[in-house]
């Protein structure tokens, strides 16, 4: 018989922010609350840069041709998590303006910084940035 | 005392917010890192900086490094999403570029840089997510 459980925080009863769950395959575990993604943005970079859609993300700031800052509403608790991406340049259909990146660096507990890159050396607008970031919530 | 909760749906107190746990569960990162080539390498001291199910990372040479995941996927069939920095080119990308770079037990990736081509190279900040299922 199929089961709901109504409840607004779970919490561990060994460990207060760690709860296990088992994998698909039955064999191993997996810690929840380390597998949660913390942050995520699905944002348009080129033109006047806008949020789609987002989850714990206050801002997101053009510093300029392929720079971005994304502000963290909830800030981590260190700057050593995790931030991975994809990212389209047209909008739609096959690229076929090649760009480089999404690359993230200047990590801090309430921000992070993403370039994004033309087919050359140099910094440049794309049209879509996907990102998502794992790690401690502080 | 350790316990179990066998539930097929999560909800908030007020019914709002409804998750089934296979969504719990499936949606859930199975590995992640943020790790320093340059540590891996020896030719720094920073390597990995944090992650979540991994047992340890391998250089293989410039810009390419081997991923070892602790509790293994079920298969080769995951997902793995990725970002890289390196100061020189101010960005850079992050490949597996090869079928057999997915196994169960280990992910293979290379890091790269534009230089006017495209060469492997040692990124100073490299994140790597994966999701798909555990054994």
């Amino acid at each position: 018989m199929a089961s709901q459980l109504k409840v607004d925080t779970i919490t561990g009863v060994t460990t207060a922010g760690s709860i296990v769950v088992t994998g698909e395959g039955g064999s191993t575990t997996t810690n929840l609350q380390q597998g949660l993604c913390k942050q995520w943005i699905h944002f348009n970079g080129s033109g006047t840069i806008a949020i789609v859609d987002s989850f714990n993300t206050t801002t997101i700031v053009d510093n300029g041709s392929g720079d971005y800052q994304v502000t963290i509403a909830n800030d981590m608790s260190n700057d050593d998590y995790s931030v991975s991406g994809t990212m389209c340049h047209p909008t739609t259909g096959n690229s076929s303006a090649a760009r480089q990146g999404p690359a993230v660096n200047e990590h801090a507990v309430g921000s992070y910084q993403v370039y994004t890159g033309s087919n050359t050396t140099t910094l440049d607008d794309v049209a879509v940035i996907n990102l998502q970031t794992m790690g401690d919530l502080a | 005392m350790a316990s179990i909760l066998r539930v097929d749906t999560l909800t908030d107190a007020s019914s709002n917010n409804s998750i089934a746990t296979s969504f719990v569960a499936s949606g859930s990162a199975k590995l992640w890192v943020n790790f320093d080539h340059d540590g891996l390498s020896g030719t720094g001291t920073t390597g990995v900086r944090d992650s979540l199910n991994l047992t340890s990372m391998t250089d293989n040479g410039t810009g390419d490094a081997t991923i070892t995941i602790a509790s293994d996927m079920a298969n080769d069939d995951y997902s793995a999403t990725a970002t890289g920095y390196h100061p020189s080119a101010s960005f850079g990308f992050i490949t597996s570029n090869d079928a057999t770079f997915f196994a169960t037990g280990t992910l293979r990736i290379e890091t790269v840089e534009h230089d006017g081509g495209h060469k492997e190279t040692e990124h100073n900040v490299s994140c790597v997510t994966i999701h798909g299922d555990l054994a």
